[in-house]
């Protein structure tokens, strides 16, 4: 099966705060299907925060998601973009009691990405990450790197079905290893081929060679100081 | 997945997890029966003092152990990343919670009910009068688990969430303690319980249709 093309994504004049401060103001970008968007900036600047709200599990203080590239394009309903994306956050995702092929089971049926009944599927998408002998230990004794290559598994599983089209993968190569990090970038790369788009916040150099790449730095969108400062003035006042 | 599949999906997977931490529900469940056999150590061994505390003690205990169950509802999932894909995976969330709710009360609910028979004969509690003690609990454990879900889910990642949680629920469960004792106790005095029963009923059918969207708004809220 090809995976149906990913449709388009375009965001206007976003704006998120955390707490009092403005992480960033007036940020737009463009993703269409086989295009991936790199987020990057120190810590601190609204990198995950921009993921988690892009799928409403923040809120966004001002701004607008269009469903598609074209300036035509129908302004998405919150949450909308929940059903067509793969998530993978800061925390692992999986249970420690469970062991990694359960974990996986788990997320592949939420995702829709796998069926309880393809257990030689899942089976192989752990082997694919390097998993294959770590199948049946609890996932609370595998290593960091060992998690964020279960995590990866739930990508792989998505590359077989058109169901979610747009990853958003938060620092997904932060603990693997040189091997995990060229597995990454075969899989982005795959995905894209496919139509697929993903958005990565990371400060490592994950970039598959093909698809079209575009790199968003955040911390050109934080407000100025004087900006800053009246938008707590008016939070204060508020 | 449909709508029923992401419930059954949740029921699943929470009591797959309850198996794995059995210790987890073997607490709750110790915690009801030492609770209910410190009364007759403190008020004697007197057949009719026993008689007369007996529904309201067993009432008590069962809602101070539910209240013990209460903070593990979401705290786990919020801290190891799953609540977050959960929510994120687009599917829907009332489905979730209400998945998860029918197997905490699986788990922590019904070992009460089923232990209830054995601490009844303690506190000499009339034969007649047990089946109207299961009943009340049958239909009160699930609404003082629905409320406490909605509580757990609005103070989910405070520090002092646990204790906020039992501020937030103890006046809410008054009305179901009133009701639940109030009918052995009618049962035990020779009137009809049904009248208590009813009422409890009622709270139940409002609280398991409510609950799962109220606490899953609250969860939205509290992931922020």
């Amino acid at each position: 099966m090809t995976p149906a093309a990913f449709g388009g994504l375009r965001a206007e004049g976003l704006a998120l705060s955390r707490g009092e401060r403005r992480l960033f103001t007036n940020l737009s970008f463009t993703l269409g299907a086989g295009g991936l968007l790199r987020l990057l900036g120190p810590n601190g600047s609204g990198k995950s925060s921009l993921l988690r709200g892009l799928l409403g599990l923040a809120p966004l203080a001002a701004g607008t998601l269009f469903s598609g590239t074209s300036a035509s394009a129908p302004p998405l309903r919150p949450r909308a973009l929940c059903a067509g994306a793969l998530y993978q956050g800061h925390a692992s995702g999986a249970k420690g009691e469970l062991t990694a092929l359960e974990n996986l089971a788990l997320s592949a049926a939420l995702d829709g990405t796998a069926g309880p009944a393809d257990e030689s599927v899942l089976r192989e998408a752990l082997a694919s990450v390097g998993l294959a002998r770590q199948r049946d230990i609890e996932t609370r004794r595998l290593s960091q790197g060992q998690r964020q290559r279960l995590s990866l598994a739930r990508f792989a599983l998505a590359l077989r079905v058109p169901a979610r089209p747009l990853w958003l993968m938060d620092e997904p190569s932060a603990a693997l290893d040189a091997e995990g990090g060229v597995l990454l970038a075969r899989m982005l790369a795959e995905h894209l081929a496919r139509g697929g788009a993903a958005i990565v916040a990371t400060h490592l150099p994950v970039a598959p060679d093909t698809g079209r790449i575009d790199e968003l730095r955040l911390d050109d969108f934080a407000p100025r100081r004087g900006e800053a400062r009246e938008a707590q003035a008016a939070g204060a006042a508020a | 997945m449909t709508e029923l599949g992401t419930l059954a999906w949740a029921l699943r997977r929470d009591l797959r997890l309850a198996m794995r931490r059995r210790g987890d529900a073997l607490n709750v469940l110790g915690f009801f029966a030492l609770a209910c056999s410190m009364f007759p150590l403190a008020v004697g061994p007197q057949r009719e003092w026993l008689t007369r505390i007996g529904p309201g003690v067993i009432w008590v205990a069962a809602l101070l152990a539910t209240l013990l169950a209460l903070p593990r509802l979401f705290e786990h999932d919020h801290t190891d990343g799953t609540l977050d894909a959960m929510i994120a995976s687009g599917r829907p969330l009332p489905m979730v919670v209400a998945g998860k709710l029918i197997a905490a009360w699986l788990v922590t609910g019904l070992p009460l009910i089923v232990l209830t028979p054995v601490l009844a004969v303690a506190f000499s509690l009339p034969m007649h009068a047990l089946p109207t003690m299961l009943a009340s609990l049958v239909l009160g454990t699930p609404t003082l688990l629905g409320l406490g879900a909605i509580a757990g889910a609005l103070t989910l990642g405070l520090k002092a969430g646990p204790t906020l949680v039992t501020l937030l629920c103890l006046p809410l469960y008054v009305p179901v303690l009133v009701f639940g004792a109030g009918a052995v106790e009618a049962q035990v005095s020779g009137l009809s319980p049904a009248a208590h029963l009813a009422l409890l009923a009622a709270g139940m059918l409002v609280v398991a249709l409510a609950a799962p969207p109220v606490a899953a708004q609250a969860l939205r809220i509290s992931v922020e």
